[in-house]
């Protein structure tokens, strides 16, 4: 990983979209922060749990299962990615 | 402290003894990282087997992507076991891999939304027959379909949840793990004769996307903290991969038709 806006929300934000519709396909709606993963986006728990597979390569980062449970909009995991990248370089 | 990883050290970090070295399975159930699937496929790659994963087509690229993370390469084969073409071809689609088939791992498992989670007296008749022919026929008709490249001594193991009792929340599964312990004990008889064994491992709760389906596994989680003499940790599936491998091995050469407990003991404690 050398974006070294990584941990921005709006490229964090950016990056997921890119997955969301990589993995399920352009979404009829726009992928905002206040999106809802089911009910505004249309993903079902499987696809859910794909992109979260893919996301977790594409930032680096592990995505605990608890964790992703908890994940109702897109902002929720954006935050959550942010948090984890910024933690991972001050570990590094 | 630093650690050495020497040769025998694995990534699970159960030393490799190799007790499956040379054994070609079939693995079916792997979903994500935390499905008792994932934990059979890496130590059993980790002990020397060569596998394949089986995976519904729905699934098969979420399959393919965690299959990456195994410790070596693996293929997928899309297999819907209530899918009679998928099960038809499959022998041959195995095969083309493995040759023969030394071990089956059965870790498939489904039930509709009516038929979990509290609502067993209203659930259609459909829908516990999806969960049935998922669930527990596809016990049968995964190994009737793998008959051909089955080794003499070869061995099917399956995953169970205790259904001697009725629990909270898990409903009609519980009936298909019912009649899952049944269907393993025929399947037992008849394979028996050939020298094929088959068994199931009767784990303690999990904490899988499986189990996360289920609304009040919560409840599960309490009975085990609260009752197993060994203690259990819901976030480890490697005793059960373990429970599996050996039973996949040929350590365990004269028991078919068992259930191995692999719970902490809740099993064999009143309260």
């Amino acid at each position: 990983m050398t974006d070294i806006n990584l941990t921005d929300a709006t490229t964090v934000l950016a990056t997921l979209t890119e997955v969301i519709e990589e993995i399920a396909g352009p979404r009829s709606v726009a992928i905002t922060r206040e999106a809802a993963f089911d009910a505004d986006l249309g993903l079902d728990s499987l696809t859910m749990v794909e992109i979260i597979v893919v996301a977790e390569e594409r930032f680096d980062i592990k995505i605990p299962d608890s964790a992703f449970v908890e994940m109702t909009t897109v902002g929720e995991a954006v935050d959550f990615i942010a948090d984890s990248v910024s933690a991972a370089r001050t570990t590094a | 402290m630093t650690v050495t990883l020497t040769d025998n050290m694995t990534k699970s970090g159960i030393a490799s003894h190799g007790i499956v070295k040379g054994k070609r399975l079939v693995v079916t159930g792997v979903l994500t990282q935390s499905s008792i699937a994932y934990a059979v496929a890496q130590l059993a790659q980790e002990q020397g087997a060569q596998i394949v994963l089986t995976s519904p087509p729905r699934t098969v690229s979420l399959t393919s992507r965690i299959a990456a993370r195994l410790p070596q390469p693996v293929e997928v084969l899309a297999l819907d076991v209530t899918d009679d073409n998928d099960l038809a071809s499959l022998n041959d689609r195995v095969a083309e891999h493995l040759g023969e088939v030394d071990g089956i791992l059965h870790a498939i498992g489904f039930a509709p939304e009516s038929a979990l989670g509290g609502g067993f007296m209203t659930t259609p008749w459909p829908d516990v027959a999806t969960a049935m022919h998922v669930s527990t026929y596809s016990l049968v008709s995964l190994t009737r379909a793998l008959a051909p490249s089955l080794t003499p001594k070869a061995s099917v193991v399956g995953l169970d949840f205790d259904a001697t009792v009725a629990w909270p929340s898990y409903d009609w599964m519980g009936v298909a793990k019912a009649a899952l312990e049944s269907a393993s004990r025929y399947l037992a008889k008849e394979l028996g004769p050939q020298g094929v064994r088959v068994n199931l491992v009767s784990a303690g709760p999990l904490r899988t996307m499986a189990a996360r389906s289920i609304e009040g596994f919560n409840e599960f989680e309490d009975v085990w903290d609260q009752r197993a003499p060994l203690g259990w940790d819901i976030n480890d599936a490697q005793p059960t991969a373990m429970a599996a491998l050996a039973l996949l091995s040929d350590w365990f050469p004269a028991t078919t038709g068992e259930i191995i407990h692999v719970d902490g003991g809740v099993h064999a404690v009143g309260a």
